[in-house]
C-alpha cells in the first residue's frame, strides 16, 4: 500500500539530494569549461603573438618581433617560439637573451637540429662554451625535459601494476606479466639518471647582461671578482636578496638577478629577462 | 674588530698594488703631498720623492736597521710573497685619533669665499661626520671636497689623514666661531676643536679668498662614452703664495676619471673679457651615464706657509659644483661593429704579415686605429665567422690609456689562418664608431686585404694536425648560420619547470597508488567472504529482518492483520535463513520452530510462531483465515521471539 504513494518524506529528501548533486556537477562542469575556454583563449592568443612575430621579423622590425614572440611565449610556453624569439633577440643584438630563449627551446624539444644549430652558431660568434654537462645531464638532454618524468612514472606504475594486479584480479598466471614488470622495473631504473640530470640541469641558467659584474659578497659595493659576458652558462647555487650565487666554468660569485635566467623556469618568468636584460645591454 | 678589518683591507690593497710593480720596486708609500718609491738601485736602495720636485735620496740607515733580518741562504732565491708582505707599509690604526679645525684663510672679506677644513688622523672610510654642522649664523657652509692621505710617523709608520672640506660665504662682518662638535672615526667619538673666522668689510687690504678651482666644461653636445679633456684652472693670486696644484681629480656619481692626468702649466686664462694668469691642468673623463651629471674638481693646492716663509704647505682645495648636461648615444642610424667607439676616428689601411701564404699558415693582420676619441678604452672588433678562415680573438693594444691617448692612435692585432686556397682576401671587419661632433655614426669597417694563398706542399691535412683540426671544425662549422623561423609554435608545455619538480607531478602518483591500495583491500575483504560466507548471510538476514520487521510493525500500526503476518513470517524466516543457508523463502513453520530451544517450541513462542505462520498461510492463500484481530495482539510476543532469534545472528 504505501508504495503506491508518490510522494513521501523519503522521496523528498531523496530528491532533494539528486538536486544537489545535479547542481555540483553543473558548477564542476560550469568550472571545467570556463578554465578549457581560459586555455583555448590563451592558446589562439599566443598563436597569434606568434604569427604576428613571425611577420615582424620578416619585416626587418626585429625588437618588435621580439615583443611579440615574447608575449607568444609567455601565454603559452614552446620550443618555436622560444627558437623565434632567440632569433629576434640576436637580431636585435642581446646574445644573453637570444642564447637563454634556444636553451630553454631545446629544454623543450631537443630534437631541433635549428636550435642547436643556432646555439653552436651564437657561442661561436661571441666565443662562449658550451656548459660543461655530467654523464646524466647529457642523457637527461636526449629527451624532452618532461618525458622522463612521464615515463619514469608509467614504467614505474606498469612494473608495479603487473607485479600486483594479476592477483588481485585473479588473472591467469602468464610470462608476460614478469616480463612487463621486469622491463618497467628496467626503465624505470635507467630513467634515474636521466632525472638526476634534469633536476641539476634545471639549475643552470645564462648570464644577461654584457659584462656582469661577478661580486665576491651579494652587495651592490662588493668587490668584482670577474665580468661575465653575455651568454656564458652557469648554475645557480644560492640566492639571497636580490643576488644569485653562480658558478661558471671559471669562476664563481654573486650577480644581481635579474642578470642571470634560469632556463628552467616558471611560464610567469618568461620574458622578464629580456626587459632586464635591455636595461644592461 | 673594525680597525683590525680596515686595517686588514689597507695592507692587503696594497700588497695588490705592490703585486703590479716591478720585483725590484719593492716599496711605495705616499708622504704628505706626494709620493714616495723606494726602488732597488745600484748603490743600494733609494727613495724617489715626489712633492712638486723629485728628489732621489738614499734611503737612511736607520730605516735599513729597523727592516727586519731575513735569515735567507746564498742559494735559494728571496720569497717574492714574503718581501712584500715585509715591505708592505705599516699603517698606524692605533694611536689616538686627533682631529684639527681651520678655516683658511681665517681672516676673509664678507660676501669671499673661505674654506672650513678639519683634518682627522683616521682613514676616510671610518669618519662619519654630521650632516650638518653647527655653523653660527650668517655663515653659509656647503660640503666640499674631500681626501685621504698619509704621513710617516717618526716609528716608520704611516698615518692616514683624511682632510674635509667645507665652502663657507660669509654674509656680514665679525667674528664667527664654529663650536666644537663631534665626529666619528673607526666607530668611536672624536671632538673637532673650535675654530674661528674674522670676516672684514669687502676692499680690506691684504684680504684674499680662499683659493679655489674652476672647470671648464665643454659647452657643446656631450655624449656618454665620449672622452674629455676638461681644463682645471687654479686662479694665481699673484703673490707668489700658490706654487701649484697635483691630483688633481674630478668626482661625479658616473664619471669614469682617468689615473693619469696631463701635467700642470701656467697660462693666461680668458673669462669673458677678464684674462688671468693661473696654474692649468687637464684632466680627462668619461661620462657614463646620460642626464645632468654633477662634478667637482678636487686637487691639493702647494703654497708658502705664510708664517714660515720658504716652507710648503698642502692643502685639500676643490671647485664649485657645475653640471654636465650628457646626451644618450642615439639609436638611429647606428651602424654594424659598433662597439663603444667614440671620438673622431679613422682606420689606417690594416698592415698584413705578409702578403703570399700557404694554406694553414698563420697570418697576421694590424689594424691602426687614430683619431681623438676613446682610444683607451675601444675593444678590437670581432672578424665575422668565414668558411675560408679560422679567426682568433682579436689582441687589444695593451698600451696604458693613457699613452694611447697622448700618442694619438691603437693597435689592434688580428691572427688568421687560410683555411684552402680559395680565400683570396681577409675577411671584411665591421667596425664603427659614434662621430660626437658631427653627431652621428661613422663606418670604419676594416677593409678585406687581397692575399695569396698557396696549397700546403705536403697536403693540407699531413702539414699541420692542428690546421687540420682547424679545418674539421670549420667544415662541421661551415653549416653554421642564424636559422629561420620555426613555422608553428611546436612542442608547448605549461611551464619550463620539470613535471617532476611540480606538486601537481607528485600529487599524480597518488592515484595509481590509491588505485592499487584500493584494489588490494577489496580482494583481501573479497576472499574473507569467500572463507567466512556465513558472514555475509547474517548481513543479509540482519538487512532482511529488519526491512520485514518494519513492514510487521508499520502493518500493526495500521491494523493491517494480513500484512502483520505476512511481514512477521517473513521475518522470522529471515532470522532463521543463515543456520540453514538457505532461501529465507522457502522456510516453513517448522524450519523456524527447529531453530527454538525446546523449552521455547513447546511453549508460548511455539505457539506464537505457529499462529503467525498460520495467519500468513490464511493471509496469502485465501480464504478460511483467523481473526486478524487475534494476530495483531501477538505483536508482544513476536518481537519477543524476534528478539531471541535476533541474539543469534
Amino acid at each position: 500500500m504505501n508504495c503506491g504513494l508518490p510522494i513521501t518524506d523519503c522521496g523528498l529528501k531523496e530528491a532533494g539530494a539528486r538536486m544537489r548533486a545535479l547542481h555540483h556537477f553543473s558548477r564542476f562542469f560550469r568550472m571545467l569549461a570556463f578554465v578549457s575556454i581560459l586555455c583555448c583563449a590563451s592558446g589562439t592568443r599566443g598563436e597569434d603573438m606568434f604569427q604576428q612575430g613571425a611577420k615582424a621579423y620578416v619585416a626587418g622590425a626585429f625588437a618588435k618581433s621580439a615583443d611579440y614572440f615574447r608575449q607568444a611565449v609567455a601565454a603559452e610556453p614552446s620550443a618555436g617560439g622560444l627558437q623565434n624569439l632567440g632569433n629576434a633577440e640576436w637580431q636585435c643584438g642581446r646574445t644573453g637573451a637570444a642564447i637563454l630563449a634556444w636553451e630553454r627551446s631545446q629544454w623543450l624539444d631537443p630534437f631541433s637540429a635549428n636550435t642547436r644549430g643556432n646555439l653552436r652558431y651564437a657561442r661561436k660568434a661571441a666565443q662562449l662554451e658550451a656548459p660543461e654537462l655530467a654523464w646524466y645531464e647529457i642523457c637527461s638532454a636526449w629527451l624532452p625535459v618532461n618525458a622522463w618524468a612521464w615515463l619514469a612514472c608509467l614504467s614505474l606504475w606498469a612494473a608495479v601494476g603487473m607485479m600486483f594486479l594479476p592477483g588481485i584480479l585473479r588473472w591467469p598466471r602468464a610470462d608476460w606479466h614478469q616480463g612487463v614488470a621486469a622491463a618497467g622495473f628496467a626503465i624505470f631504473l635507467l630513467t634515474i639518471p636521466a632525472l638526476a640530470g634534469t633536476h641539476t640541469r634545471s639549475r643552470m641558467g645564462i648570464v644577461l647582461a654584457k659584462d656582469t659584474p661577478l661580486r665576491l659578497t651579494p652587495t651592490k659595493e662588493a668587490q668584482v671578482l670577474a665580468k661575465i659576458p653575455a651568454g656564458e652558462s652557469a648554475r645557480l647555487e644560492r640566492e639571497r636578496g636580490n643576488y644569485v650565487f653562480i658558478r661558471t666554468s671559471g669562476a664563481a660569485g654573486w650577480v644581481e638577478s635579474g642578470q642571470f635566467g634560469l632556463i628552467a623556469c616558471d611560464r610567469g618568468e618568461l620574458g622578464k629577462e629580456s626587459s632586464t636584460t635591455n636595461k644592461h645591454e | 674588530m673594525m680597525r683590525k678589518a680596515l686595517s686588514a683591507t689597507l695592507i692587503g690593497g696594497i700588497i695588490l698594488s705592490a703585486l703590479t710593480l716591478t720585483p725590484d720596486a719593492v716599496r711605495a708609500q705616499a708622504p704628505p703631498g706626494g709620493s714616495t718609491l723606494i726602488i732597488q738601485g745600484a748603490n743600494g736602495p733609494l727613495r724617489i720623492t715626489s712633492t712638486g720636485s723629485i728628489k732621489v735620496t738614499p734611503v737612511n740607515q736607520q730605516e735599513q736597521s729597523q727592516a727586519p733580518a731575513q735569515p735567507a741562504s746564498p742559494d735559494t732565491p728571496p720569497d717574492l710573497f714574503n718581501s712584500l708582505i715585509s715591505s708592505a707599509a705599516s699603517i698606524d690604526m692605533d694611536s689616538p685619533v686627533t682631529a684639527r679645525a681651520e678655516f683658511d684663510p681665517p681672516v676673509v672679506a664678507a660676501g669671499g669665499r673661505a674654506i672650513f677644513r678639519i683634518v682627522l688622523t683616521a682613514l676616510d672610510e671610518s669618519v662619519k661626520q654630521p650632516d650638518q654642522l653647527p655653523a653660527p649664523g650668517g655663515l653659509t657652509v656647503t660640503p666640499g671636497g674631500r681626501a685621504q692621505n698619509y704621513q710617516p710617523t717618526g716609528t716608520g709608520r704611516l698615518q692616514p689623514q683624511t682632510t674635509l672640506n667645507y665652502r663657507v660665504i660669509p654674509s656680514t662682518n665679525g667674528i664667527y666661531s664654529m663650536p666644537s662638535f663631534t665626529v666619528l672615526a673607526y666607530g668611536k667619538p672624536v671632538i673637532v676643536p673650535e675654530a674661528q673666522l674674522v670676516v672684514v668689510a669687502p676692499g680690506t687690504p691684504g684680504v684674499k679668498d680662499a683659493p679655489h678651482l674652476i672647470m671648464d666644461l665643454p659647452t657643446n653636445n656631450v655624449y656618454v662614452g665620449e672622452m674629455l679633456r676638461i681644463p682645471v684652472v687654479l686662479p694665481d693670486p699673484g703673490d707668489g703664495s700658490v706654487v701649484g696644484f697635483y691630483q688633481t681629480h674630478i668626482k661625479g656619481d658616473a664619471i669614469f676619471s682617468e689615473a693619469a692626468s696631463f701635467g700642470v702649466r701656467r697660462d693666461i686664462v680668458h673669462d669673458g673679457g677678464h684674462d688671468y694668469a693661473a696654474f692649468v691642468q687637464d684632466v680627462t673623463i668619461t661620462p657614463m651615464r646620460e642626464g645632468p651629471q654633477t662634478l667637482v674638481a678636487q686637487a691639493n693646492c702647494n703654497r708658502i706657509h705664510s708664517n714660515q716663509p720658504g716652507a710648503f704647505t698642502s692643502t685639500l682645495i676643490d671647485s664649485d659644483p657645475q653640471v654636465l648636461d650628457v646626451k644618450s648615444l642615439p639609436e638611429d642610424g647606428r651602424l654594424a661593429g659598433f662597439n663603444g667607439a667614440v671620438g673622431a676616428l679613422q682606420v689606417d689601411t690594416p698592415q698584413l704579415s705578409t702578403n703570399v701564404i700557404k694554406a694553414g699558415d698563420p697570418l697576421k693582420m694590424a689594424v691602426i686605429v687614430r683619431g681623438e676619441g676613446n682610444l683607451g678604452h675601444i675593444t678590437p672588433p670581432q672578424i665575422p665567422l668565414q668558411h675560408d678562415w679560422q679567426t682568433f680573438p682579436p689582441i687589444a693594444d695593451m698600451t696604458q690609456p693613457f699613452v694611447m691617448q697622448q700618442r694619438g692612435f691603437t693597435v689592434f692585432e688580428y691572427t688568421m689562418i687560410p683555411l684552402n686556397e680559395r680565400a683570396a682576401a681577409t675577411p671584411a671587419i665591421p667596425f664603427s664608431c659614434f662621430d660626437p661632433k658631427r653627431g652621428a655614426y661613422v663606418d670604419l669597417t676594416i677593409p678585406p686585404m687581397p692575399v695569396t694563398v698557396k696549397p700546403s706542399e705536403s697536403g693540407w691535412k699531413t702539414a699541420n694536425a692542428n690546421a687540420a683540426a682547424a679545418e674539421d671544425a670549420m667544415n662541421q662549422d661551415g653549416a653554421l648560420a642564424l636559422t629561420g623561423l620555426a613555422e608553428g609554435p611546436g612542442i608547448s608545455a605549461g611551464s619550463l619547470r620539470a613535471a617532476q619538480q611540480q606538486w601537481w607531478f607528485a600529487g599524480l602518483q597518488f592515484v595509481p597508488a590509491g588505485l592499487l591500495v584500493g584494489l588490494w583491500s577489496w580482494d583481501r575483504r573479497r576472499r574473507r567472504l569467500e572463507r567466512h560466507p556465513e558472514i555475509l548471510r547474517r548481513k543479509r538476514a540482519r538487512r532482511g529482518v529488519k526491512r520485514e520487521s518494519g513492514l510487521a510493525r508499520k502493518a500493526a500500526e495500521e491494523r493491517d492483520a494480513s500484512g502483520f503476518a505476512t511481514g512477521a513470517a517473513n521475518a522470522l524466516r529471515e532470522a532463521c535463513a543463515p543456520g540453514d543457508a538457505a532461501n529465507p523463502e522457502a522456510l516453513v513453520c517448522a524450519d523456524v520452530l527447529s531453530k527454538l530451544p525446546d523449552e521455547e517450541r513447546r511453549g508460548r513462542e511455539g505457539e506464537v510462531v505457529r499462529k503467525i505462520f498460520a495467519a500468513a498461510d490464511a493471509a496469502r492463500f485465501g480464504a478460511n483465515g483467523r481473526n486478524g484481530v487475534d494476530v495483531l495482539e501477538l505483536r508482544r510476543d513476536w518481537e519477543q521471539v524476534m528478539d531471541l532469534l535476533k541474539a543469534r545472528l
